[in-house]
């Protein structure tokens, strides 16, 4: 609607009058549409009420002074003059009004203040119906002159010292703000001042000094006014009516756009057609209407996203957006996921250069006390190299613990911002922002909404270091339970054992009963030393093996050749109630620790035998793939069936009634800790395989 | 009359060779070995008498429990099946496999030889199998057996 007002006056005023009238439109219009919005939009707010009046009343006399160039008369001129500096002198009450208040309500000007103001104002009001301020209007060929009367410097003294009163007291207030606060100031003052100085020179100053040929424009400099307020408002969030401008912005734009296109239809018609209306200019003028019905609200939209992103960069996805990563931080519990959330949220969200989350520096070990923040890097979720750290006596921690509140560098472009993560007084975590992309400020908006961010994130890192706590505990349980659990497998190795140690000792005892009867059969006795201390080795072998198994110890890094952990495990594994197959290759050396890897296959040995017990075969290959070296172990037993297939690697989960169920969880923690990776294929009653990949 | 003969069965070699020299050592026996239960059922098949209507020449066997391709207790039931029950079976083993024990009953085996085993204990065997005393031995081994699947059940 609005723009249709701007569009219809514009055509009307280029139709019927002079091409100079179109700005004193835009500026009647301008201050009359951004008053009405700012009034509308909260009209109890001081603030907005008093912004409301100056601009109103700026519209007002400017359309006043618009009367006085139109006029036919210079009697009619004058008549308009006279309303106009009436109209004129009431503007410094409400100025100066919100220039008090303005940028928050904390100093009210007095109601007596207001009331001798306002006899002040009336008073100059009166004065100018009389001839003691305009005298007389002469018509020169470029225009209305008027000269002024003997009480105009008194009134240019009096405006003038209302300005310059106004003016010093929002410059006064520009020194006791801070942050957005200031920036508005900044942006109101350059405003009004732009706005302000020409026609103050113009309709008071040349005036006076017998110039009064450039009244007629004066006002239209207010236009000025109006656009730094409006942007003001948009990029500071002046007033909160940013929507409607960056709607009214995207509407301009639809419509110039639209309309050139039309106007492009038009000429093209105009100049290859006809000049007259026929009927094919109506049939494109009726489709062009129809088709700009259908698209215009859509080309509206897409320039509103477009401009809010570039104006208010995303201002209403973007908070939506922090809010919803304060809700996504809230849901994670790991350390690296917490990390990725909120340096993805810095650096795509509030679009922050050089972001850094800082955490105390033993985050993970809640024992470990620590004596300075370093950077977290969210990949590793560890410690940066990066050398940068605040140490936990810094005056800034003890700041940020005592103020609660963030901090800011305004100068500082790569810690622009800090904000403190805090949970009751403990300082879990600072954020240090970088400048913003966009090279603003921070606005209070997106330092209250990096609050809530960061209050969120305290309280979900606070709980991740008891869960990284908790995973670290369970880490050593699992530890413990492995060694338990291996001495539980004892059980079963030494039924397997007992077979490979009984068979030597069979040999060791037949053979020395029958040695007395052979004492003197040097060949016998030669070959009995071979045989019985072959077999004696073996079964030093066989305990040996039993004993390091049996044994917590560190673990060792060594090169590790796959076919023989497969071959030693096999002998510590009842193999032979099933058929065996070994197909080994050679396959690279792995780093690792011999006796863990062997570890890895007692269990799946164990597991294939056990699934086997009506026997079967078990084929053990080993092979390079892609530069891996693979060991598959595959069974001809029951295979694993499909709704327990997620489980078999969950500690304590097993199959069978006499089974720890530690078995494939503390494969898959080795193979894990090795680097390597474990898939199984298993088809129920065929059997199963196990490929590990190292 | 001919020396009564042996078969020890085992896929350890040293084993097999031991038992058997231990046996021979006595010189009242004839022993051949077999290293595999394939190498067995040949020698079986080998030493049968007039088409095996006259029994085997093989009296006894001495049959390691736990073999690869096809262990002891398979081997039992082949032999039982295709050699019938006139075979002496006693079953050497390293291994106490319950279940295996418990299905072993159906095989009538001799006894059970732990290993590793007395040179005595094995001869003893022999000498009492072969003096007539294998119907005894093969009813001591069952009642064995029921006692220990009774047992089981009382467990279960």
């Amino acid at each position: 609607m609005l723009l249709t007002i701007v569009l219809a006056g514009t055509a009307f005023i280029l139709l019927t009058q002079d091409v100079k009238y179109v700005f004193p439109f835009y500026a009647i219009f301008g201050n009359l549409s951004l008053g009405m919005f700012v009034l509308l939009k909260d009209w109890k707010n001081k603030i907005n009420l008093s912004y409301a009046a100056t601009a109103l009343l700026t519209a007002l006399w400017a359309m006043l002074i618009l009367f006085y160039g139109l006029a036919n008369t210079p009697a009619e001129a004058l008549l308009w003059s006279k309303i106009a500096a009436g109209v004129y002198a009431y503007i410094p009450i409400p100025f100066i009004y919100f220039f008090s208040v303005f940028p928050k309500e904390d100093v009210v000007p007095k109601r007596y203040q207001m009331i001798a103001w306002f006899c002040v104002a009336t008073f100059f009001a009166l004065i100018s119906f009389t001839d003691l301020i305009i005298k007389d209007i002469l018509r020169l060929k470029e225009g209305f002159v008027f000269i002024p009367g003997p009480a105009f410097a008194l009134f240019v003294v009096y405006f003038l010292g209302f300005l310059v009163f106004a003016f010093s007291r929002l410059i006064e207030r520009y020194y006791a703000y801070r942050g957005l606060n200031r920036r508005q100031i900044v942006y109101v003052l350059l405003g009004f001042f732009l706005g302000f100085i020409f026609p103050v020179i113009t309709n008071l100053v040349l005036p006076l000094f017998g110039y009064s040929l450039l009244a007629g424009v004066g006002p239209f400099s207010t236009v000025i006014t109006v656009g730094f307020i409006s942007y003001a408002i948009t990029k500071s969030r002046l007033m909160d009516i940013s929507v409607i401008i960056s709607r009214t912005v995207a509407e301009v734009i639809a419509v110039l756009f639209l309309g050139l296109i039309y106007l492009g239809l038009v000429w093209l018609h105009w100049t290859y057609i006809s000049t007259s209306i026929t009927f094919t200019f109506i049939a494109i003028t009726v489709l062009y209407g129809i088709l700009v019905g259908q698209i215009h609200q859509r080309i509206r939209l897409f320039i509103q996203t477009t401009s809010d992103k570039l104006f208010l960069h995303g201002k209403y996805d973007y908070y939506k957006e922090l809010s919803e990563a304060s809700m996504k931080v809230g849901e994670k519990l790991s350390l690296a996921s917490i990390l990725q959330i909120l340096y993805r949220t810095f650096h795509d969200v509030v679009e922050i250069s050089n972001p850094r989350i800082f955490l105390p520096e033993n985050f993970s070990r809640a024992e470990a006390t620590s004596k300075r923040y370093v950077v977290f890097d969210e990949e590793t979720a560890s410690a940066k190299q990066s050398g940068e750290e605040i140490r936990i006596d810094d005056q800034l921690v003890k700041q940020l613990i005592l103020t609660r509140a963030p901090v800011l560098f305004p100068h500082d472009p790569k810690r622009e911002l800090v904000v403190p993560c805090l949970l009751e007084d403990r300082l879990i975590a600072i954020f240090v922002l970088g400048r913003k992309l966009s090279e603003d400020h921070y606005t209070d908006d997106d330092i209250q909404l990096l609050m809530v961010l960061a209050s969120q994130a305290a309280i979900t890192l606070d709980h991740t270091r008891s869960y990284e706590k908790i995973r670290a505990e369970l880490e050593v349980a699992e530890r413990q339970l492995s060694r338990s659990q291996r001495l539980a497998s004892l059980g079963t190795l030494t039924a397997g054992v007992t077979h490979e140690i009984r068979n030597p000792l069979t040999v060791i005892r037949s053979e020395t009963d029958r040695l007395p009867s052979r004492e003197r059969d040097l060949a016998y006795l030669k070959n009995h030393r071979d045989l019985v201390l072959r077999h004696v080795d073996r079964i030093a072998a066989i305990i040996q093996r039993m004993l390091r198994m049996a044994k917590e110890k560190p673990r060792q890094e060594e090169e590790v050749d796959l076919n023989e952990a497969i071959i030693s495990s096999l002998q510590l594994v009842a193999i032979s109630a099933v058929n065996l197959k070994k197909d080994l290759e050679l396959v690279p050396l792995i780093k690792g620790d011999k006796i863990e890897l062997e570890e890895i296959f007692v269990n799946l040995f164990q597991n294939a035998i056990q699934a086997m017990p009506e026997g079967g075969t078990l084929t053990i290959r080993t092979y390079i793939d892609e530069g891996r070296a693979v060991a598959e172990v595959t069974d001809t037993g029951n295979g694993i069936p499909p709704q327990i297939m997620e489980k078999i690697f969950d500690p304590f989960f097993s199959s069978r009634h006499e089974g720890v169920g530690l078995g494939l969880s503390i494969a898959y923690r080795i193979i894990r800790e090795h680097g390597g990776d474990i898939r199984v294929k298993s088809e129920e009653g065929k059997g199963t395989t196990f490929k590990i990949l190292f | 009359m001919a020396k009564h003969m042996v078969m020890v069965v085992d896929d350890e070699v040293d084993v097999a060779n031991s038992i058997a020299n231990t046996i021979k050592d006595t010189d009242r026996y004839d022993v051949i070995t077999a290293y595999s239960a394939k190498e067995a059922l040949e020698h079986l098949k080998k030493n049968k008498v007039m088409m095996g209507l006259g029994g085997n020449r093989i009296g006894l066997i001495l049959l390691d429990i736990k073999m690869p391709e096809m262990d002891g207790l398979q081997l039992l039931t082949k032999i039982r099946h295709d050699f019938g029950e006139d075979i002496g079976i006693s079953m050497l083993t390293a291994w106490e496999d319950e279940e295996k024990w418990d299905r072993a009953t159906s095989g009538f085996v001799v006894n059970y030889i732990k290993k590793p085993f007395k040179s005595e204990e094995l001869i003893t065997t022999l000498d009492d199998f072969f003096s007539g005393e294998e119907g005894q031995m093969v009813l001591k081994t069952f009642e064995k057996h029921i006692s220990k699947r009774e047992e089981f059940n009382q467990k279960d």
